[in-house]
């Protein structure tokens, strides 16, 4: 496990090595910069490390900028992960169970929806529908323009409930409505991935001789499916989602744009139509860090969750 | 699954229902959608309608207000007024107890007096005021509209007294005062900016009297204000007032569908139709004080003949231009002077679009052959020309019927106007937004001699007859005569024909059905000191 644990963490330095020194090729060839060289690498890995990711325009840190818009986009995707999962394990749970019945089909049938369907096109469907004709949601932002709500954590559902103040409710309130289609339609693709992996899997786990061995033990079975088979079928949708995950982030950038959601989509999206390429520069890099660090921590709980690798730690 | 997609229902069904109540900060809030971000937060030293729209409205009030519907001069800061019988010294008794707003940068220990007047007229007036150089030091209205050659002295009378002495009677004078640019800040916080070593905190973090006090400006994304609980005309309904800056004109009217907006500024000519359509919104339209126009550089030949200017303007169909750029939201402009403002020449003769006779026209000029001719057209939109490039095609379709051969030249906005300023155009399309219901407003500081010096005269036309009769109009205090020299004025300028005039453009202002009592002021922008919601 020890092993295991330190190659992970060697993979993750250099994958973070590689990616700074392709941001720092790139940077030098800016106008006005130096020809690239070993002494100069080393320089920007010292800044880098000291936590100096540039300047943006207005003379502020970039490392700043992207702490402070990068709540909004953790909020976005924890919701929209956590939907994804919700919905998508008993969406794949169930139709496993009912393996080749109308239910199967109608689960088969809505993954393959979310497969094909295009992230913005279901985005505008949805704005369309729900904000343009009904005006039931909002089509911008995190919350009204209404309400000030102080920034304590970043994360404004919380935020919002922070603020004790005689509108906190109705502010929480607002926010989930702002939150609300973002995070539809970023989950539509993770969920319909979920379902159909789970449903791949737990065919395969409901059908193994432990279950039927448990089944003639007289185990209940709402245990039988969601405690023992589940547990064995979760390993490899864990994989897919850790492999989706860049999927996911681009899927939240182009979700930002759409709504106009202040995360580090739109940050890096309105840098790049400023031309300011220190955040382009700086916060690409960051954002490359943090996606290495989650497949890095998806990695260690697949770890978790697979037996035999477990194991060896005794 | 079935289960939890219910639960997903029934919740969107709460957050929906979840969104009333008497005094819940929704049913006592406003957000207007506006089209752009101010550049400061004193309207002395801004010149655009954002600024205005954000700072003098809701911030400041002046001396006087015009009514607006009959553009008669009414009480604001001042309580009443005499005149001397030659014209030249105005005695104003200021309004008591008016209080200056209370925020977080600063806290107010008397209410207005005579000391605000001064201060705020001689910051812009006196070059060694300690103010005078803070934040520029430009005061382009004070300045376009000959302010600081007409006073001669102002004088504090008593505290709640304030004398302003003229070199000559001027018939516009009250209506200066209650243009924009002489809205009244407050000297004590002035003082105490200055103490503090940052004077210019005065033109971002302001202090005035109006309905409205700033609570805070995110630079680009809103700006925020609460209602002025001590305003003295009476506290506004809305509590928390929104402005949302969001210049995507598509995406203005979508928040203003979803609800997320109660107002929007500037619809785009093309979603008027839409907008009628929907049962949710409703749009407020006026008759705008702006005239869109084609200035030929006078001083560049072929143009320097006045035939050839004609021949121009009998060449191009403005018709099927109000058509296609402006949607049919605009009139067909005859005058620099829109037909609302006294002293608009309602007889005057215009241009018919007529190419035979502007062939005809070029032949005696001796460019019977044609000529070619930049076209330079402006590369933002404006609410006087939403759409210069297709205009500048039009004209070029039009053009080459006479055997015109006209290029369309565009640059980036500041270089543009850059390079106007020095003169470097053929003739080029642009226009202007007037800010009161004044002849001279649109005349002086667009075709006088004068304004090629301001850089504002974009035909450099300069013709010394014209002068004399605006000089004679402005001097005149028979309301007849004036209006029968500008009358003069106009006729002169439609035969030299340094522009030919195109549009006034109509002002739009959508709102939900929900919110009532806006106000839209002349200048495009809008009053919300009434405005409400009603359930």
């Amino acid at each position: 496990m020890t092993a295991r644990l330190g190659r992970q963490l060697l993979a993750l330095l250099s994958t973070l090595l590689g990616v700074s020194l392709a941001c720092y090729l790139l940077r030098q060839q800016m106008p006005e910069q130096a020809a690239p060289s070993v002494l100069g690498f080393g320089r920007y890995l010292l800044d880098l490390l000291q936590g100096q990711f540039g300047l943006d325009q207005n003379g502020d840190a970039v490392l700043h900028g992207f702490l402070a818009v990068l709540p909004a986009s953790l909020e976005l995707l924890v919701s929209a992960s956590l939907l994804a999962v919700l919905i998508g394990i008993p969406a794949g749970v169930s139709a496993a169970r009912r393996h080749q019945q109308w239910l199967d089909r109608l689960v088969g049938a809505f993954t393959l929806v979310g497969y094909s369907v295009p992230v913005f096109w279901w985005a505008l469907l949805l704005v369309l529908w729900f904000s343009l004709t009904l005006d039931w949601t909002p089509v911008s932002g995190r919350i009204s323009f209404l309400f000030d709500v102080e920034a304590r954590t970043g994360f404004i559902l919380i935020d919002t409930w922070l603020a004790r103040d005689a509108y906190a409710l109705e502010a929480f309130l607002d926010a989930l409505r702002h939150i609300l289609l973002p995070t539809l339609v970023l989950a539509l693709l993770p969920m319909a991935m979920i379902a159909r992996v789970t449903r791949a899997a737990m065919v395969d786990a409901l059908a193994a001789d432990y279950i039927r061995m448990a089944r003639g033990q007289g185990i209940p079975e709402w245990r039988l499916v969601w405690i023992y088979a589940l547990r064995n079928a979760s390993q490899p949708v864990v994989a897919v989602l850790s492999l989706q995950l860049s999927a996911l982030i681009t899927g939240l950038m182009l979700v930002e744009s759409i709504f106009s959601w202040p995360g580090v989509g739109k940050w890096l999206l309105d840098a790049l139509s400023r031309g300011d390429y220190a955040i382009v520069q700086g916060g690409a890099l960051l954002l490359a860090i943090v996606l290495v660090v989650m497949n890095f921590s998806m990695d260690l709980l697949r770890l978790w969750l697979s037996p035999p690798e477990r194991g060896r730690r005794r | 699954m079935w289960r939890s997609l219910f639960a997903g229902f029934c919740s969107v069904g709460l957050l929906v229902a979840c969104t009333g109540g008497e005094q819940s900060v929704r049913a006592t809030g406003l957000v207007y959608c506006s089209e752009g971000s101010p550049d400061s937060f004193n309207p002395q030293i801004s010149t655009s309608g954002t600024s205005y729209d954000a700072s003098a409205h809701p911030l400041y009030n002046r001396l006087v207000d015009l009514d607006p519907d009959t553009g008669e001069p009414q009480p604001a800061l001042a309580e009443s007024w005499t005149v001397s019988r030659d014209g030249t010294r105005w005695k104003f008794k200021l309004r008591r107890e008016v209080q200056f707003h209370r925020t977080a940068w600063f806290t107010p220990s008397r209410p207005f007096n005579a000391d605000d007047v001064l201060f705020s007229f001689e910051r812009q007036w006196r070059p060694r005021h300690p103010f005078h150089r803070v934040s520029g030091g430009n005061y382009a209205y004070f300045a376009n509209i000959g302010l600081g050659e007409l006073l001669t002295g102002i004088v504090k009378r008593g505290e709640h007294e304030v004398e302003f002495q003229l070199r000559e009677a001027n018939s516009s004078f009250l209506t200066m005062l209650s243009m924009e640019f002489a809205s009244i800040l407050s000297a004590e916080y002035a003082e105490k900016v200055l103490q503090a070593g940052q004077p210019q905190q005065l033109d971002q973090l302001p202090v005035g009297t109006g309905p409205f006090q700033l609570v805070r400006y995110d630079h680009g994304a809103f700006i925020r204000y609460e209602a002025n609980p001590r305003y003295f005309a009476g506290v506004a309904n809305v509590k928390r007032l929104v402005f949302a800056i969001t210049p995507d004109a598509s995406l203005r009217l979508a928040r203003l569908r979803a609800g997320e907006c109660d107002v929007m500024a500037q619809p785009s000519p093309a979603h008027l139709p839409l907008i009628r359509q929907n049962s949710k919104l409703k749009l407020y339209s006026q008759p705008s004080l702006n005239i869109s126009y084609w200035a030929f550089n006078t001083r560049r030949p072929p143009l320097n003949d006045a035939r050839v200017r004609q021949a121009l303007s009998y060449a191009v169909n403005r018709a099927a231009i109000l058509d296609a750029v402006y949607f049919g939201a605009a009139e067909l402009a005859k005058s620099p002077v829109p037909p609302l403002v006294p002293g608009h020449d309602h007889a005057l003769q215009d241009f018919r679009h007529d190419p035979a006779r502007a062939r005809e026209l070029l032949r005696e000029a001796g460019y019977g052959n044609g000529f070619t001719l930049d076209i330079w057209a402006m590369p933002v939109s404006r609410p006087y020309n939403p759409n210069a490039k297709k205009m500048a095609e039009l004209i070029q379709d039009d053009l080459r019927q006479i055997g015109v051969n006209a290029r369309i030249v565009s640059f980036e906005w500041r270089d543009f106007l850059r390079r106007l300023r020095l003169g470097e155009h053929d003739s080029v399309l642009l226009g202007w937004s007037g800010d009161l219901n004044d002849a001279d407003n649109f005349l002086t500081p667009l075709l006088s001699c004068e304004a090629i010096r301001a850089g504002s005269n974009r035909a450099l036309w300069c013709n010394d007859e014209f002068d004399n009769l605006l000089n004679e109009a402005r001097s005149s205090r028979d309301l007849a005569l004036r209006e029968q020299h500008y009358r003069a004025a106009q006729e002169l300028f439609k035969a030299q024909a340094p522009w030919l005039t195109i549009a006034h453009s109509t002002q739009f202002l959508v709102a939900r059905q929900s919110i009532q009592g806006l106000r839209q002021s002349v200048s495009g922008g809008v009053y919300f000191h009434h405005a409400e919601r009603r359930p």
